[in-house]
C-alpha cells in the first residue's frame, strides 16, 4: 500500500489557523479557572502530600538497591496478578533502616 | 516501588498511588485524610475531574464553613476514580507508622475497594509485628517477603556513605577496605546502626 493514503487528506497546514481565533482565548481563561478549582477540589480531597515526600525519597535513594527483591518471584507474580491463589497484598516485612522505603 | 511500577506499565492502563505513614504525623493522617490521598492522586493525573468527584466538592463547599471529607465519602470516591482503570498499585509505606485509632479504617477501606475491583493490589511495607494486623484486615490475600539488603546492597552504601564522608582526610585507602570488609561480615546488625545514627 502506498503510505501516502494513510495522509489526512486536509493535512494542507491551514487547520491551526483556529488557534488564534477569539474563542480560544477565551478557553485560555476557562482553563485558568478550572485550574484553579483543580486545586481546590485536590486539597479538599485531602491535606496530605505523598508525591512531595515521594520526590524527597527519589532523589535520596541508592540505585539499584534491594534489586533482588524486584526480580523475585513473588513480586512479579503479585504485580501480574498471575499464581495459583491471587494475592493482591505484597507485605514487604522487615525493621526500620533495612531500606524498605527506597526500594526503586 | 512507585517508579518500578510507574515504569513497568508506562502507556498501558494502569496507576499508581501511595502512602507515606509517618510517627509525627498523626494529627493529619486520619483514615479519610489518607484515603482522600489516594484519591487526590489519581484525580491528578486526570484531565478532567470526575463529575461524582466535582458533585461531591460543590456538596460540601455549600455546607456552612464546608467541611472536610469523611471516611464513607471518601472510600465512595475513590471507588469512583478506580472504577475505571484496568490496574491500580496502591503503595503504603511504614503501614506500622499509623496512628492504632487510624489503622483499622485505612485497612478496612482498602479491603472495602479491593472486593469492588479485581485490579487492585496492594505494597505495604512494616514492621515485622505489623502483618498480623494486615492479614486479619485483608484476609488470604497477603504474600509476604520479608526485606533484608543484599550484601552488594551494603556495599553500595557503605561506600556512598564513605564517598559523603566530612572527615575524607582521615581516610585512606587501607581504613576503607578495613572499614567496608569488617561491616560487610556483620550486615544485619550494622545496617540497622548505620541508619540510627544517621
Amino acid at each position: 500500500m502506498d503510505p501516502s493514503s494513510h495522509l489526512e487528506p486536509n493535512a494542507t497546514g491551514t487547520g491551526n489557523i483556529n488557534s488564534f481565533n477569539p474563542i480560544n482565548s477565551h478557553n485560555n481563561i476557562t482553563n485558568i479557572t478550572y485550574v484553579d478549582e483543580k486545586a481546590k477540589i485536590l486539597n479538599w480531597l485531602s491535606p496530605l502530600q505523598p508525591r512531595t515526600r515521594h520526590n524527597d525519597v527519589r532523589g535520596r535513594r541508592q540505585d539499584g538497591l534491594g534489586e533482588w527483591f524486584l526480580q523475585a518471584d513473588e513480586f512479579l507474580r503479585w504485580r501480574d496478578g498471575k499464581g495459583e491463589s491471587r494475592k493482591t497484598t505484597l507485605f514487604c516485612s522487615g525493621n526500620p533502616g533495612v531500606g524498605k522505603t527506597f526500594l526503586r | 516501588m512507585i517508579d518500578r511500577l510507574l515504569e513497568d506499565f508506562e502507556g498501558e492502563d494502569a496507576a499508581v498511588a501511595c502512602i507515606y505513614c509517618d510517627f509525627y504525623d498523626h494529627e493529619t493522617q486520619t483514615s479519610a485524610n489518607m484515603v482522600g490521598a489516594l484519591t487526590k492522586q489519581l484525580v491528578n493525573s486526570l484531565s478532567i475531574v470526575p463529575a461524582e468527584i466535582q458533585e461531591a466538592f460543590g456538596r460540601a463547599e455549600h455546607k456552612v464553613g464546608g467541611r472536610g471529607l469523611r471516611l464513607a465519602e471518601a472510600v465512595k470516591l475513590l471507588g469512583s476514580v478506580l472504577a475505571p482503570v484496568k490496574r491500580t498499585f496502591i503503595c503504603i509505606d511504614a503501614i506500622d507508622e499509623c496512628s492504632d485509632k487510624h489503622l483499622p479504617q485505612l485497612l478496612d477501606s482498602l479491603h472495602t475497594v479491593s472486593q469492588m475491583f479485581q485490579g487492585i493490589r496492594f505494597f505495604i511495607t512494616g514492621r515485622p509485628h505489623i502483618r498480623s494486623a494486615v492479614e486479619k484486615y485483608l484476609p488470604g490475600s497477603i504474600q509476604v517477603i520479608p526485606f533484608s539488603p543484599s550484601g552488594e546492597d551494603i556495599r553500595e552504601y557503605l561506600e556512598m556513605r564513605l564517598k559523603h564522608d566530612l572527615d575524607s582526610e582521615e581516610m585512606n585507602p587501607a581504613l576503607k577496605a578495613d572499614i567496608m570488609e569488617r561491616i560487610s561480615e556483620r550486615i544485619p546488625d550494622v545496617y540497622v546502626m548505620s541508619n540510627s545514627i544517621s
